[in-house]
């Protein structure tokens, strides 16, 4: 299976760099998405379904942690893995996102072989297809096609 | 800055620079005699400010040359395909790296807040005037140039 993820960063040469450390890592990629804050990474799920979320925390106009809590807040989107990939290195911030649920923290700089890793784990433990939400979003694209065709 | 500030800055920024750019720099024993803005050439400055308590800002004063070739390392890129945007961006996620080493050690009730990096080219250094402020500097020597870094934290800082 290849799998849909989505970069979230404000910085185009960061999500370049991570979107070349997960291709080098050998996971399977069907497709990435990208967005530069909270907002946009949100308007991405609108549209298009996403399997993993590698997200920084200090974007402009949504931070990552605010993402995080509407992401949560979805009955469709609540169980999408998100990885957060940021400079925000104290404890107190790790353990926010680990209250808000976070599937991993991986702490800039990095190593390649630490994404890879956190990767390795997340899409082999974490991803079920049955409670992935990924039914509930197909069902609610096909129910907006049909009404589509309804107009 | 105190002794023990000032090995953690030269320990979070080598960190930084040798994790994500593999490039290594030598702290320098003390800054130039004439000071860092009598350093020549081309530098991109990058700052970003931490908001608490107290405030305080990390800017990093890289030779434009080495800037580039950082950029080069980070994105896996042919000399002549590394646009200006893309230099200017790997300054800013570079500071931003050093100042959320710092904030890690120093504020780990995470009650700091990071703010959004900012980055420019600067045609020379003798106009900044926070060079002048040898107490607040590391100095870096590389194999392109010095690399400086002004870290001023308030007193309050954190508290």
């Amino acid at each position: 299976m290849a799998f849909n993820i989505l970069v979230a960063d404000d910085s185009e040469t960061m999500r370049a760099v991570v979107m070349k450390v997960v291709t080098m890592s050998g996971v399977p990629v069907n497709q990435f998405f990208q967005a530069a804050n909270g907002k946009e990474a949100l308007e991405v799920l609108d549209n298009e379904w996403v399997d993993v979320i590698l997200s920084d925390i200090n974007m402009p106009e949504m931070t990552g942690m605010e993402f995080l809590r509407h992401l949560k807040q979805s009955e469709v989107h609540k169980n999408i893995p998100v990885i957060l990939i940021t400079t925000e290195a104290s404890q107190a911030r790790i353990d926010e996102a680990k209250a808000l649920g976070v599937a991993g923290y991986v702490k800039k700089p990095f190593l390649p072989e630490t994404i890879k890793k956190m990767l390795d784990e997340v899409l082999s433990k974490a991803y079920d297809p049955e409670t992935s939400g990924k039914d509930q979003w197909q069902a609610k694209e096909e129910g907006e096609a049909d009404e589509a065709l309804d107009f | 800055m105190d002794d023990k500030m000032r090995q953690m800055v030269v320990g979070i920024t080598s960190q930084v620079f040798e994790t994500m750019f593999f490039t290594f720099l030598e702290p320098m024993a003390g800054l130039p005699a004439n000071g860092p803005g009598a350093t020549d050439g081309i530098y991109i400055r990058s700052m970003v400010s931490l908001k608490a308590n107290g405030s305080g800002e990390v800017i990093l004063y890289l030779p434009s040359p080495l800037a580039r070739d950082l950029t080069l390392n980070f994105l896996g890129l042919e000399d002549l395909a590394v646009t200006p945007q893309q230099v200017v961006d790997t300054a800013k996620e570079t500071v931003n790296m050093v100042a959320g080493g710092l904030l890690g050690v120093l504020d780990p009730e995470g009650r700091c807040i990071l703010g959004i990096p900012e980055a420019q080219e600067l045609e020379s250094l003798r106009e900044e005037s926070r060079l002048e402020d040898r107490q607040r500097i590391c100095g870096f020597a590389s194999q392109i140039g010095p690399v400086f870094v002004f870290v001023s934290l308030k007193p309050d800082f954190a508290d």
